[in-house]
């Protein structure tokens, strides 16, 4: 319940502080209701971010983060007053008479909160995605317990160094609400993309039916239903691509330059999410020229809204360069730093049928039929984006074939320059849950008496299919979400990529003593665990070798022996075997993992083979510090 | 396009892609869902 009124408030905050903002950008009133809620919401949690951007290398902990929370919620106050609330009500009760005249319109209706509700929900439960287990949670809990927002160099992982707008509200949340409210928050911007589905169908002609469709397409797909209740990234990058699109094309019914500010605003957001924003960025800016092309003052407005976009990433750049040299660290570290290493290039050619234009063309069919074969899962779920949005083009939508650019220009920015995990397609999921339902629509009213009867035949098992993916995800989650079975059974019985690693991590966190540290060789060295008192695989002296070759020195055995007397290591944890799953039917394989092949794992690794571990779970096995160096020190 | 073929063109389409999508779901499911798996997809 205390987690439901925090994120209401959250809400409420974020739209007090974006409201003035995005009504003074849009005064024409170009822009809906919904849309112009959606972009407050946006626009609001930039304050949020900027804040513990500013406070948190200063002081984090409640104290700091409650003050900053209070002094935003002073600041929303004039942005409610300013805020429409009758307009809103009256729109509400409208489409509640309309839904009680429309038993198909109130059904799409059922459907979609109860999505939407399930997803903010799910969220309560324990985190137990590898993502967030690796640095999502376990940096800002790193931070926590150090005080202090600094560089998780320990961690040795690039992925840290990202544009950090989700993960400084999980910082905000973490310090102020706990775990228990963090993954809600991907939840509201899942809402916020939800909405732009739904707006964005409106704008191109859908009617009342559909604009729900179109949301509940977004919200049921698979990899949307996932990550709404959990603190990974895509879905606040996709509410911002949305909400920039939808705002341009606003722009291209009357080109008012506040609007190309705000989808500035929307396109720099992004960037801040992850740095596929800048694809996103990309993707619009093709659109946006070519409405602009001929006529300097549009292209003075596409500028402005740029240089807006721009601005709010340049303090994250600013302390990038500060920290390594590169402002757009760790991405074309190449170009940046003389001789740097390039974090990624094993993940590159990891997914896909390869990348010729074949593949390019043949590469929808197969992310959506065979998904676990090629790319990184089942994560659309049933093929219905596939399936029903090209029948769009028998619609014609209004400003159909822009949305369709930019659709097209993300994809071929994703499938040649990205790696191609499926669930970085999510910034344009709205445009095509858009074009599906509007190609169903027109389907449907195009065909009648047994026609009608043959297309609803066809397509009920996607339906029936898409609807079993979000039921399977509230069944596993919202049990422990809302009490009815605990945190540890939970992630006994979950799959996760490689385990959570929760119930060894909770064994450290009782028997580690204040002062004590603890060696850890887990991959990934879990959010359960305790952080600060952990001594990961880089050594503090060894983050300018990973820096500039992409990993740490050679470590002889003499020297491991020294820094492990000195480390006084209480425990030692290692991973023992992963879960493998991108075999040709999906099914789990249990592979032992190769402590030897580690850097510093090779000296333990027949050591720990004669020791008994003190407690353990079918991945990670925890040891202790003194026999190990016992055991050391007699070899 | 003309609108006597939007309709067959469309369930056409719907019913290829659920097509592949199933029988490449077969071989999955059929190890997910054990006995009852390879009950409806063969051993």
């Amino acid at each position: 319940m205390m987690a439901a009124m925090y994120i209401l408030a959250f809400v409420l905050v974020c739209l007090g502080l974006g409201w003035p903002l995005a009504a003074r950008l849009d005064r024409q009133g170009c822009l809906t209701g919904p849309e112009r809620l959606s972009a407050a919401g946006l626009v609001g949690v930039l304050p949020l971010y900027f804040g513990v951007f500013v406070l948190a290398p200063l002081r984090y902990d409640a104290v700091s983060m409650w003050s900053l929370a209070a002094v935003a919620a002073g600041l929303a106050i004039p942005g409610w007053r300013m805020m429409e609330w009758g307009l809103g009500w009256a729109a509400v009760r409208k489409e509640l008479a309309t839904a009680r005249r429309d038993p198909l319109l109130a059904m799409l209706w059922a459907a979609t909160l109860a999505t939407a509700v399930s997803a903010l929900l799910q969220g309560m439960a324990p985190p137990n995605d590898y993502d967030s287990l690796m640095y999502h949670l376990a940096v800002p809990q790193l931070d926590l317990e150090r005080g202090r927002v600094l560089p998780a160099w320990d961690r040795g992982l690039p992925h840290v160094f990202f544009p950090e707008l989700t993960g400084n509200l999980i910082r905000l949340v973490l310090a102020t609400a706990g775990e228990t409210s963090v993954q809600m928050i991907t939840a509201l911007f899942g809402f916020a993309a939800a909405m732009g589905a739904a707006a964005l169908t409106r704008r191109m002609g859908g009617g009342g039916r559909t604009v729900v469709a179109a949301a509940l397409m977004f919200l049921a797909c698979r990899v949307v239903v996932w990550e709404m209740a959990t603190p990974e990234v895509e879905v606040a990058l996709t509410a911002y691509a949305v909400l920039a699109l939808i705002i341009f094309l606003a722009w291209r019914d009357n080109f008012r330059p506040g609007l190309m500010v705000l989808a500035g605003l929307m396109l720099g957001g992004g960037l801040l999410v992850k740095f596929h924003g800048g694809a996103v960025a990309l993707s619009l800016g093709a659109p946006m020229l070519l409405a602009a092309f001929g006529y300097p003052s549009r292209l003075a407005h596409v500028f402005l809204g740029a240089l807006c976009g721009v601005a709010l990433f340049v303090p994250h750049a600013l302390h990038m360069v500060a920290l390594t040299g590169n402002p757009l660290f760790p991405m074309f570290n190449q170009l940046f730093t003389p001789g740097g290493v390039d974090y990624f290039a094993d993940l590159r050619g990891q997914y896909g049928t390869g990348r010729s234009l074949v593949d390019l063309i043949a590469a929808p069919w197969f992310l959506s039929v065979a998904p676990m074969q090629y790319f990184d899962g089942m994560v659309l779920g049933a093929p219905y984006l596939l399936a029903l949005a090209p029948l769009a083009v028998g619609a014609r939508p209004r400003q159909g074939r822009m949305v369709a650019l930019m659709c097209a220009i993300y994809f071929v920015l994703w499938f040649f320059l990205l790696s191609q995990q499926v669930r970085f397609l999510m910034p344009v999921i709205p445009m095509l849950a858009a074009f599906s339902a509007i190609g169903l629509a027109v389907v449907l009213e195009a065909s009648h008496g047994w026609g009608r009867v043959v297309v609803m035949a066809v397509v009920m098992p996607l339906i029936i299919a898409q609807g079993a993916f979000v039921a399977i995800y509230g069944a596993l989650r919202l049990p422990p979400a809302l009490g009815l079975i605990s945190a540890a059974d939970y992630h006994l019985k979950t799959p996760t990529l490689t385990g959570a690693y929760y119930a060894p991590c909770r064994w450290l966190h009782a028997n580690l003593r204040p002062g004590e540290r603890y060696l850890s060789l887990m991959t990934p060295h879990s959010y359960y665990c305790p952080q600060a008192s952990a001594q990961l695989r880089l050594f503090p002296d060894e983050e300018t070798s990973w820096r500039k070759t992409g990993k740490p020195p050679p470590m002889p055995r003499d020297e491991f022996v020294r820094r492990f007397r000195d480390g006084r290591y209480r425990w030692v944890i290692v991973t023992r075997a992963a879960e493998y799953r991108r075999t040709v039917s999906g099914a789990p394989e249990m592979q032992p993992f190769d402590l030897a092949a580690d850097r510093l794992g090779i000296h333990l690794a027949g050591i720990l083979a004669g020791l008994q571990p003190v407690t353990s779970d079918p991945y990670v096995a925890v040891y202790d510090g003194n026999q190990v160096l016992e055991a050391l020190d007699a070899r | 396009m003309p609108s006597r073929w939007l309709v067959p063109l469309a369930t056409l389409w719907i019913v290829v892609v659920q097509g592949a999508y199933v029988m490449y779901s077969a071989g999955y499911y059929r190890e997910k869902i054990g006995v009852f798996g390879r009950f409806l997809f063969g051993p």
